[in-house]
């Protein structure tokens, strides 16, 4: 179920705070592991194979963590068991197709022999998330940084509860320990989280749903027939459609979590504002870089090593980061390049960055986009066709219309304009000075309602062509 | 209970959740509509309704379609293909119709399209269309005279009854014959859909497209409405939309229109 979808918001959100509210503290978590696993359940129904997955991960698991018991003895063969059960089945849905296919190329190159792959596998919702979620639980327990979970219950609420299992943010078992056995849900948490909430459905249906439009017109008739403005254009409306769309649902997490009582972590932190990848990286998908920093990075030396042995850190992670995002070339390469460019900046360039703000604004305001298409677009040959648009010094183009800019530019200029907003301090900056008085909940319910109406009208989700 | 009314934003939320409730529920079908599905359609033509829930009716039995070259002819001249078809022809139509017009190349031919259009919608439009401003089709067809008009609508009806739109799609074509008495009439069929796309949807498939395509067919009399199909040219062998002619499984790339002109030329029977 999407969070910006009308079953979610008029019944399933309505039912289980129902159900929560009136449930006794007692039962609260259970209550939240049940809804969560409806809400799942949902979303799986076509594959109900991976709903059972889902139970068994949270069984397995719970029996490993309290294996991992400081008093065990074979404590370390457990973390092993544990670690090899979570990854293989993200490795077998999501990674084997990929080795599969380079293995077939490989193997074709050698014997001359072709092997297709007459098998798909549809990945189960959520499972790059909820993976790491549970890796992350293991591993902190084996650190002994926190005891193991004794109540099933609990450790099911914290790994499928239902604001963060499909899309993050990340949480650490750790930072919601506390507040799974015991927390205080008051009317101003209520409130704060609704408010929160309402700010991340606004964020995802009425700013990067519309300007996402953009970039599937651009997409449908194809990179080749548009000309380089409207290329650009479409470059940052991707840009500007992924951060909204993902900062939309973390912020909703943040919301729906809050009104329960947890206080889960932010994942982005004005990230289009840094002057530097390396800054951009700390402030875009915290969660994940927390992630990878806390259990790849430091296990393996993190800062306290030489020079080299840092940079082979380095490249280990954003490898890792870019195969994580989706199995395939673009993505490893993507971590490359972004490993290469972090590393140039740790090299110097960032202190330059820095210290002339406006040569930082001009070199994130390219290499944002410019990195976005990288991850966007699969397949190389569209890539190379893209980035001959963007930068056409001779490359191909069919069928462009002159001067298609302008209606694009009247299409879609307003919310481009209005994303780019979004992006500054200025928004933030108003919204403090109003979030209190009436003004603000003004605002709060036009978003809400505004957000309905476009639900409402089908136009939720671009890639859903209810208009042809 | 009192303190609640110290967080009026909570409170509004609530009043506005429980007054939104029931609609969002009667369009998500879990309450029965409150009207017949046509008068909502005329207030709010883009909602996506959900497929109607009794299965299909059989296709009507597949007659021979005339050919063209099998018609005894009727006059004494036979229609004749022309020269040069879209000089004084006019183009009606959806999103793919769009496509045409932005990306065929073809500038002598009148366009009335718009993404979203169907033959529910088509005279209630008011499009930039001919030189005129913001006409509807009926002004469009008073100020203007045809030779020929191509028509291209059915994708966004799928979700309709299928009867409901065949009888509204003739409909069309005869207020279309009134208003341009002397112009034929080329119903184009409905372009395929990718895989992708054809094989995970209820409703927008090629199974759907092809029924349809099939009945409005039967509407054309070969003296002055005819049914060309272009979609052999874009097709692969199993009866989709070719996966690399397309990146959204539903229009073809931009340069591929200029094919389908090219075709239309080739091909246009009148």
């Amino acid at each position: 179920m999407v969070f910006s979808s009308l079953p979610f918001l008029f019944v399933f959100l309505p039912g289980f705070f129902l159900i929560y509210g009136l449930c006794p503290r007692r039962w609260k978590n259970a209550a939240l592991l049940l809804g969560s696993l409806a809400f799942y359940g949902y979303g799986v129904l076509e594959t109900p194979e991976y709903f059972f997955l889902l139970l068994l991960t949270i069984f397995i698991n719970w029996v490993i963590g309290l294996r991992l018991d400081a008093r065990f003895r074979h404590r370390r063969l457990w973390l092993v068991i544990g670690l090899i059960y979570n990854f293989f089945w993200l490795f077998a849905f999501k990674y084997a197709g990929f080795f599969f296919d380079n293995g077939a190329v490989l193997w074709r190159l050698a014997s001359g022999e072709t092997i297709t792959r007459n098998w798909e596998l549809i990945l189960p919702i959520g499972i790059s998330f909820y993976t790491f979620q549970i890796v992350s639980y293991l591993i902190d327990v084996y650190r002994e940084t926190v005891p193991p979970e004794r109540s099933l219950v609990n450790l099911g609420a914290y790994l499928c509860m239902f604001p963060q299992l499909i899309a993050g943010p990340i949480v650490q078992y750790r930072q919601v320990a506390r507040e799974l056995r015991r927390r205080t849900v008051r009317l101003p948490q209520i409130d704060q989280g609704l408010r929160t909430f309402v700010l991340g459905l606004g964020s995802k249906v009425l700013l990067a749903n519309r300007v996402g439009g953009l970039w599937t017109d651009v997409s449908a008739v194809g990179c080749e027939s548009v000309s380089t403005p409207v290329a650009w254009m479409a470059a940052a409306a991707y840009s500007l459609q992924l951060y909204f769309d993902f900062y939309g649902y973390s912020l909703m997490a943040l919301g729906l979590g809050q009104m329960m009582g947890f206080s889960l972590p932010e994942n982005f932190l004005q990230p289009y504002r840094s002057l530097s990848m390396t800054e951009f990286w700390r402030r875009w998908h915290v969660t994940l870089g927390s992630w990878f920093r806390e259990y790849v990075y430091i296990p393996l030396g993190g800062n306290r090593c030489g020079k080299l042995t840092q940079v082979r850190n380095l490249l280990a992670v954003w490898l890792l980061t870019g195969f994580w995002h989706g199995a395939s070339w673009n993505f490893i390469l993507w971590g490359l390049l972004l490993f290469f460019l972090l590393t140039i900046e740790r090299m110097g360039l960032r202190r330059i960055l820095e210290r002339r703000r406006w040569l930082g604004r001009i070199y994130m305001l390219l290499l944002i986009p410019l990195s976005w298409m990288l991850f966007a677009i699969t397949d190389f040959q569209e890539l190379g066709l893209f980035f001959g648009r963007l930068f056409p010094i001779g490359g191909p183009a069919r069928g462009v219309i002159p001067m298609d800019y302008i209606p694009y530019g009247k299409l879609y200029g307003p919310i481009l304009a209005a994303g780019f907003l979004f992006c500054t301090p200025l928004p933030g900056w108003l919204w403090k000075r109003m979030e209190r008085n009436p003004l603000g909940i003004a605002v709060l319910l036009a978003i809400f309602l505004g957000s309905v109406y476009c639900l409402f009208r089908g136009m939720n989700d671009p890639f859903l062509y209810f208009r042809f | 209970m009192r303190k609640l009314f110290r967080y009026p934003f909570l409170c509004f939320m609530a009043l506005t959740i429980v007054a939104v409730m029931p609609s969002a529920w009667r369009q998500l079908g879990l309450l029965p509509p409150r009207q017949p599905r046509r008068a909502i359609l005329a207030e709010i033509p883009e909602i996506r309704f959900p497929a109607a829930p009794e299965p299909l009716p059989e296709p009507p039995p597949m007659e021979e379609e005339p050919s063209l070259e099998e018609l005894p002819p009727e006059d004494s001249l036979p229609p004749q293909p022309p020269e040069d078809p879209f000089t004084g022809a006019l183009f009606i139509g959806d999103s793919r119709t769009e496509g045409i017009r932005l990306y065929s190349g073809i500038t002598e031919a009148d366009f009335f399209s718009s993404t979203g259009m169907s033959v529910y919608t088509v005279f209630e439009e008011r499009l930039d269309a001919g030189g005129l401003k913001k006409c509807t089709l009926n002004e469009l067809l008073t100020e203007k005279q045809y030779q020929r008009i191509f028509l291209m609508l059915g994708i966004n009806e799928l979700g309709y009854k299928i009867e409901e739109t065949v009888q509204t799609y003739s409909e069309t074509v005869a207020t279309l014959q009134e208003l341009q008495p002397e112009a034929y009439i080329i119903i184009q069929a409905n372009l395929h859909l990718a895989k992708k796309r054809s094989d995970s949807d209820k409703t927008f498939n090629n199974n759907n497209l092809n029924q349809l395509n099939q009945a409005i067919s039967q509407l054309a009399d070969g003296k002055t409405i005819f049914f060309i199909d272009v979609n052999p040219i874009f097709d692969d062998e199993n009866g989709y939309l070719t996966e690399a002619y397309t990146w959204d499984s539903v229009h073809i790339l931009g340069k591929y229109y200029s094919q389908w002109a090219d075709w239309l030329r080739e091909n246009t029977p009148v």
